[in-house]
Order: structure tokens, then sequence, then C-alpha cells
């Protein structure tokens, strides 16, 4: 399909939309879990973005406008390719979750360092197996660095949801590391 | 005594607290008072920042690969999209494109022509060495653009940027890197053959029709021969006139310009890039 150009709408796309580039890279990649298909992904907004940018309304948030048009192209063609990831079930967490607490402030620092000692790629494959909503916020806060307020706009979901999902996501990942940690014999399981 | 309900809802908050969303100053008084002397809201705390910080340290921010910030700037410039098509259902020589592309820009990059054949190399490609016709190689290489098989290194409209990345790229020879009223430059690749390099330059119209430039110092065509030109072709350029030909619905005009030898290529007829480009040196 060929567009015909329009000089003002390319550098007016080019002024908003590409800058943010690098964030939605990022999100694809840590989505995906592929290079591939986040380059995909990336690609697939960006032309989608182009082609409705003239609905896009000057002056609001165009990072997430595009993080929803990525959350949207991600849906309809690549979540069915992406491998599920396995099932979480909420109150194995919170009973798992029960049995790990550290006795005392030491323990508490010895398992900071614990968790400093893990492998960048067991991070990310726990945070890969996290259930697709539960992702996405994690991936949002703590390696995006956005407030509840933007993720909740680029989600579209209230506040209150993104803080419960968080809180959640992160006991999960918790209780992921700690299994990692008890399997490369840092902890005791 | 706190009820398991408040429990749930503090602990929610302590992660608010840990990411510093909690704007009521008495609020954030009380949980931080609360994540420290209960033990339950204590462990919370504990696991939020942990897992925090862990993950802020452990997942570095992976930047969008230029290759692929240029690629997408390229579609943009000359008003390429791809169909919508699901990608569960694009054709298998598809489903890697990034890995497909990557594949032959390298190919391009260090034996410096393709012959591409649904997405085979031809294997002849091997006994040809380094000496390649500058005609075909013109044409091969921008049947690979129209194929979206070969992108731009760098995407830019303007000639001053294109220069310095030639520079930088270090091209030992400099482009006349002339654009004909109605065209605009979309963007340029540098290709290494034997340890030489050589610019080229990519442009479009207003309807986004591209147009291809390989121009090279004439020593690589006469005294160094790294690359061939057809006898005929060479004595009618060398002589200061423009070689036409048709072919594979394409047109190409070849001349000479200053001191480089300048091959352009498009969908126009021939005559058309003639009275284009046969004037300007």
């Amino acid at each position: 399909m060929t567009k015909n150009y329009n000089g003002d709408l390319y550098a007016d796309f080019e002024r908003e939309a590409v800058p943010h580039m690098d964030a939605l890279f990022n999100f694809a990649l840590r989505m995906t879990g592929d290079s591939d298909e986040a380059n995909d992904l990336v690609q697939d907004t960006y032309m989608r973005a182009f082609r409705f940018f003239d609905k896009f309304e000057k002056g609001t948030n165009c990072k997430a406008w595009l993080f929803r048009i990525m959350k949207n192209t991600y849906i309809n063609s690549y979540r069915k390719k992406t491998k599920e990831p396995e099932r979480f079930d909420y109150e194995d967490v919170e009973n798992y979750y029960e049995n790990v607490k550290p006795s005392s402030t030491e323990d508490a620092h010895l398992e900071r360092e614990i968790f400093d000692n893990l492998l960048d790629d067991q991070v990310a494959s726990a945070i890969s197996s996290l259930p697709e909503d539960f992702r996405t916020v994690v991936i949002l806060a703590d390696i995006e660095g956005f407030t509840y307020e933007e993720i909740a706009e680029f989600i579209d979901c209230p506040v209150g949801t993104v803080r419960s999902r968080l809180h959640r996501a992160r006991k999960m990942l918790y209780a992921k590391l700690y299994d990692y940690a008890g399997s490369k014999g840092y902890v005791k399981n | 005594m706190m009820h398991d309900k408040d429990k749930h809802e503090y602990a929610e908050l302590v992660t608010a607290l840990v990411d510093n969303e909690i704007n009521d100053s008495q609020l954030q008084a009380k949980i931080r008072t609360l994540s420290e002397s209960d033990p339950d809201l204590k462990f919370e705390y504990h696991v939020q920042t942990t897992i925090k910080r862990t993950v802020k340290n452990k997942c570095r921010f992976a930047g969008c690969p230029s290759s692929l910030k240029n690629r997408i700037m390229l579609d943009l410039r000359t008003g390429k999209f791809p169909e919508e098509t699901p990608a569960s259902s694009k054709p298998v020589f598809s489903l890697r494109p990034w890995a497909y592309a990557a594949a032959v820009a390298v190919i391009f990059l260090t034996l410096f022509i393709f012959r591409v054949t649904d997405g085979e190399i031809d294997p002849k490609l091997e006994v040809l060495e380094s000496k390649f016709s500058l005609d075909k190689m013109a044409m091969n290489n921008f049947k690979a653009i129209l194929d979206s098989k070969l992108s731009c290194e760098i995407a830019s409209s303007d000639s001053n940027t294109i220069k310095s990345f030639f520079h930088d790229k270090g091209l030992r020879y400099a482009l006349r890197m002339v654009c004909p009223k109605g065209w605009e430059y979309v963007g340029a690749v540098v290709s290494q053959d034997n340890g030489e390099k050589f610019g080229h330059v990519v442009l479009k119209d207003a309807k986004g029709n591209l147009l291809y430039i390989f121009e090279v110092d004439q020593k690589y065509l006469t005294s160094e021969k790294k690359l061939n030109l057809d006898n005929e072709i060479m004595s009618t350029v060398m002589a200061g006139s423009c070689y036409t030909q048709d072919a594979e619905s394409m047109g190409i005009v070849i001349n000479k310009c200053g001191s480089n030898v300048r091959a352009v290529v498009s969908k126009e007829k021939s005559e058309k890039l003639k009275s284009l480009f046969c004037g300007l040196n």
C-alpha cells in the first residue's frame, strides 16, 4: 500500500512519535521475548501510528497513544505466536510466601545479596513467565520507569488496578526468583 | 488489631510507598510506620523493594537498534506500508523479514553484489570474485531496494548529512550528490569490497517513486579495475555521452560526472532519466 507523501504530516510525526522508539522497542522486546518479533512489532506499530496520525490529538500524550497502538497490535497479531506463560496460582504464591519470610534484618540483607547474584537471564525469564497483565505493569514500572498514572493511561485501566497488579506481580516474581536461588543452592528450599 | 481486609489494602499501599506514589503525606507517614512496625507489612516492604531493585538492575534498557530506526524512517519517508496482514498469516519467507534483510545486507556489504532468486543467493556469485559489472550491480541493487531486501543505513533528506555519513564511513572519493528538481534524498548506504568502500544513494519523488544512484570514482573502472563496465558502455561514458538502457521494467543511465562514473536506476524510462541526470555534473 502506498500513501501519498505529506511533508508536514511526516515532520509532525517525526517530531512527536519517533523519539519514543527506544521505549517502545524495549517494551516490545520484553513482551515478545524475541528480537525479531520485537522488530516486527515496533515496525507495525509505527506504520499503523503514521496511518492514523491525523486522528492523534496534538498536545495529548503521544507516548501513551503509541503504547496503546502497540498493545492492540500485540494482542491482535503477536500474542498468539508467543508461548503462553506458565499458569500462576496466586493462592500458591501467598502460601509459599508465608514460608519464606526472612526471620531477621540480617536474613533480609543476605537475601538481597542473593537476589543480586541472580543472572540477568534468570530475572528476564521470571518476568516472561508472568501472566501478561502482570508482566506489562512490571515492565512499564520497573524497567521503563513510568508512573502509575502513565501506566494506567497506557493500559487503559484505573490507577488502583495498576498498583494492585504491580503488588501481586512483584510477589510472584519474588516466589519465582526465590525458587531459582534455591535451585542454585543459594537459599534453603 | 488489623483486619485482613485492611491488611490487604495496607499491603498494596506499601507497594505505592515503595514507588513513591502516595501523595497524601499523612497516609504516607502512616504506611511508613506500619511497614516498620508490623512484621507482615515489613516483609511486604522487603519483597517490594528487593524485586523493584533486582528488576531495575538486571533488566537493562534495550534501545531500538539503529538499523530498525533507519528502516522505519525510510519506510515512512518513502510512503511504503506493509499490508494489514496478521503476522501469523504472512508467507513463510517473510516470517523473519529482519533476519532475511540483515542476511542480504551482509552479503551486499561483503560481496558487493547480490542476485536474489526466491530468497536464495545465486551460488555462481562465489566465482565472480570482486570484478562486477557496474550496470548489472546497479540494477540488482535497485531491485533489492524495491523488494525491501536492502535498506539504507542512514535515512535523511539532507545532502550534508549524507555527505557526513559517507565521510564518517571512510569513503575515499566524494560523491557529486546531485538531486534533480522534484526529487529528494531518502537515505544512503556504504558497501565494501576488498577493503574499498562505495557510496549508494536513494532518492524519491513526490509520488514516492524511488531512484537509486551508484556512483564510483572512475579509477575503479579504469586503472584499478575493481569494477567492470562493458567496453562499449565505457567508451560512450568516457566520451562524455550518456549510456541508456531499458530492461526488466527499469531504466538505467550511466554517465561521467566530474571524476566519477554514475549509474542511475529507476522504474522510469531511461530517456526520462537521461533528461534528469545527463546535464547534471
